[in-house]
């Protein structure tokens, strides 16, 4: 078997790491970046949506104070804009729970803002452009009844994309209120309906837990990161690959030193039938960022890893994906566009997949 | 920065003269990449125009001889959206005495022009474009580029004095004719200074109008300074805070004009005695 | 009577200039500018329960104003401004 090194991390002092990555993985080396470095930090950060998590994480090493001016004011900056950034969600979640109270049973508040509102660590500094809530399927036709009559419409009318979302897809169209300008994404899977792989959303929705104060729960934490891992691996969307490996890594680390947790997590991912994704995210959650995972869950996890010649592809393209961008490079292109192929592959029958990426493409969109 | 266009390097060798090129041997943090790019939508069509900022195009290409224009509004661009722990207003600003002066106000007030006048006069530039305002203490900080004149504003400031650096003039731009005044040597030099806001006018020009100074109260002047904020939403609390705190240090003033000299009289009236 | 209390889900930043004041409001981001008149109903409802009657007889009074019809309606609609905004609320009676 072809074997994937687990830690890419060992030549770190060499300058072989990305400084962005050395970062995410120990704050405290922010003391020891030149400005060549920075520069490198500033732009990718910026363009993988992580400069707010990078601020949190030297703030939280306490180290913030002593690096250039001009760097700590780009960092206090990001810290800003995710403040400003929670606080229009925030309000968007509480203006959702005044008018859903009554409507759905439960709410479920899925990715980011599950993450503000439990309040973990992995939220801090993060910014999130919508907000994604789960409900139970019969509750569905009502929650989009309430929305549309309280200020909700679409964000796209096109008749094409309406039927996608509805046929195929795990979650309504896009709705945005038209006053705040704020997106919601309402789901009732965390996958799509045409995939392979479909976790079933009962099981998700029993074992969320409420949060204090909220008429919303938030997934169990083995749930929580089982969609993040999906999010990323299986539904393809790779515009924020690494900030999506980021929060993985940073679920991991929080809710990993509860050994139950470990266990748990073992049971849901061969109860939802998500091995493989979660092999992947385990791989390169470990080989990016060095997220401690127990050797017994390591072996387990390797048992549902591809063949080789795919994983050697899957390989290739997923480190492109993950690699951070540089001010001189150019746009990702291929990798990119592969993985996306990759992704509708797993979640469409293959005609379908032919219609709906011709149709994307004749209207001249990039997906 | 980076062109491989004649027109760009033309425009940088006038516009920017004075400047100092950083030295690629002792690199800085750099605050974001602009490329002006050449490109032909079509075989054989005339070659447009385009900036790239970090690696994306926000704006659409433009014909050739508006390169200029461009590389200008990118830079701009390129500041608006840098995301620092900064509140950022519409404005010009000058300082002299380590007292700065800022002069709010949209495209068509007669800021800049108003500005590069009192440039002239022994005032130091910091900004034609934009008051970028530190969260932390309300110092401004410089960011001096050259300055933009449209239309009858380039004659004005030719007439009032002879001696401004006026650019070539660039006609047909989306704006109508627009050419640059560089600033001066000093306010190059002193690039790098802050300096504390301690006068607040909105300049309005306006033609025929008799020169008035009108004082603002506090809360009329916080309200036409939301008015310019560029990122102010963005920045929540410290964005209300940097603003409230700016129209508590200084006294506002509505400033009407209709020539330059006599908008710099009121400015010299108020500045020194106040 | 209706009475009216501050609700707990607005923080909000206060700046007072010669009787006008500047609100943030930290739950959505907005600023508000008040004139005098709304920026002393905000504040002594923030301060504690008031019935509107009570709080219209003594601005009228602190403001030299008559007390009328026009004036009561001006205060009642401006809380209801601040109801809509969620600042305050018509308690239960």
């Amino acid at each position: 078997m072809h074997r994937v090194p687990d830690d890419d991390g060992l030549s770190e002092a060499a300058g072989a790491v990305h400084p962005l990555i050395l970062l995410l993985r120990r704050p405290e080396a922010a003391v020891t970046l030149d400005a060549q470095a920075w520069t490198r930090v500033l732009f990718a950060a910026r363009k993988a949506a992580l400069l707010g998590r990078v601020a949190a994480g030297i703030g939280a090493a306490g180290v913030l104070d002593a690096l250039p001016d001009k760097v700590r004011s780009y960092l206090n900056g990001a810290m800003i804009a995710a403040e400003s950034n929670q606080r229009a969600l925030r309000w968007e979640v509480r203006c959702l729970e005044r008018l859903l109270g009554d409507v759905g049973d439960p709410l479920v508040l899925l990715k980011g803002m599950a993450y503000v509102a439990a309040n973990l660590p992995v939220a801090r500094g993060r910014r999130a452009s919508d907000v994604d809530i789960l409900v139970a399927r019969h509750d569905l036709a009502r929650v989009e009844a309430t929305l549309l009559g309280n200020g909700w419409a679409w964000v796209k009318t096109d008749p094409y994309d309406q039927h996608y979302y509805r046929d195929w897809m795990h979650e309504l169209p896009p709705l945005r209120h038209v006053a705040r300008g704020v997106v919601t994404d309402v789901h009732h899977a965390i996958l799509p309906l045409t995939g392979r792989i479909r976790p079933d959303s009962d099981v998700l929705l029993q074992r969320a837990r409420p949060v204090p104060g909220m008429r919303w729960s938030v997934l169990a934490p083995a749930d929580m990161v089982i969609h993040s891992v999906v999010h990323l691996f299986q539904d393809g969307d790779l515009t924020n690959g690494l900030r999506d490996l980021v929060d993985i890594d940073g679920l991991l680390r929080h809710y990993g030193t509860d050994p139950v947790f470990w266990s748990d997590l073992e049971t849901q991912v061969s109860r939802l039938g998500v091995g493989r994704p979660w092999f992947y995210a385990m791989c390169y959650a470990r080989r990016r960022l060095l997220t401690p995972i127990p050797e017994t869950v390591c072996r387990t996890t390797r048992l549902a890893a591809p063949s080789w010649p795919l994983r050697w592809l899957m390989d290739r393209l997923i480190m492109a994906a993950l690699a951070p961008r540089e001010p001189d490079g150019g746009r990702p292109g291929i990798a990119a566009f592969a993985l996306y192929v990759r992704s509708h592959w797993l979640r469409m029958p293959p005609l379908m997949l032919a219609r709906h990426l011709l149709r994307k493409a004749r209207r001249g969109e990039p997906r | 920065m980076r062109s491989r266009l004649s027109a760009i390097a033309e425009a940088v060798a006038t516009n920017y003269t004075g400047y100092r090129v950083h030295d690629a041997a002792s690199p800085i943090v750099v605050d974001t990449r602009v490329a002006i790019v050449g490109e032909r939508p079509r075989p054989f069509a005339a070659p447009r125009i385009i900036a790239r900022i970090d690696g994306e195009n926000p704006f659409p290409s433009a014909p050739l001889h508006q390169a200029v224009q461009v590389l200008e509004t990118a830079l701009n661009y390129g500041i608006a959206f840098l995301n620092l722990d900064t509140l950022i207003l519409h404005a010009s600003v000058v300082e002299r005495g380590g007292r700065a002066l800022v002069l709010p106000g949209t495209s068509g007030s007669g800021k800049s022009t108003l500005a590069a006048a009192l440039e002239l006069r022994g005032w130091r530039l910091l900004s034609d474009e934009m008051a970028v305002i530190r969260a932390s203490d309300g110092a401004v900080l410089p960011i001096v580029r050259p300055i933009s004149l449209k239309n009858e504003a380039i004659d004005a400031l030719a007439r009032f004095d002879p001696g401004a650096a006026i650019g070539r003039r660039h006609e047909g731009t989306s704006k109508g004719i627009i050419a640059y005044c560089r600033p001066t040597a000093e306010s190059i030099s002193r690039g790098r200074e802050t300096a504390h806001p301690a006068w607040l006018v909105f300049p309005r020009f306006r033609r025929g109008a008799e020169p008035a100074l009108a004082p603002l109260d506090r809360t009329t002047a916080f309200g036409r300074g939301l008015g310019h904020g560029v990122n102010y939403r963005r920045l929540g609390a410290a964005g209300f805070n940097t603003l409230a705190d700016l129209v508590e240090a200084c006294p506002a003033y509505d400033l009407m004009f209709r020539a330059l000299d006599e908008a710099v009289a009121c400015i010299e009236s108020l500045t020194t005695t106040g | 009577m209706a009475r009216w209390r501050r609700t707990s889900a607005h923080e909000l930043v206060w700046r007072r200039w010669d009787g006008n004041a500047a609100i943030f409001d930290d739950a959505t981001g907005d600023t508000h500018i008040l004139d005098a008149l709304a920026g002393e109903v905000l504040g002594r409802v923030n301060n504690g329960i008031v019935s509107a009657e009570s709080l219209s007889r003594d601005l009228a009074a602190d403001l030299d104003l008559p007390a009328d019809e026009t004036f009561r309606a001006t205060v009642r609609r401006t809380l209801e401004r601040f109801a809509a905004l969620g600042f305050v609320e018509e308690m239960p009676t």
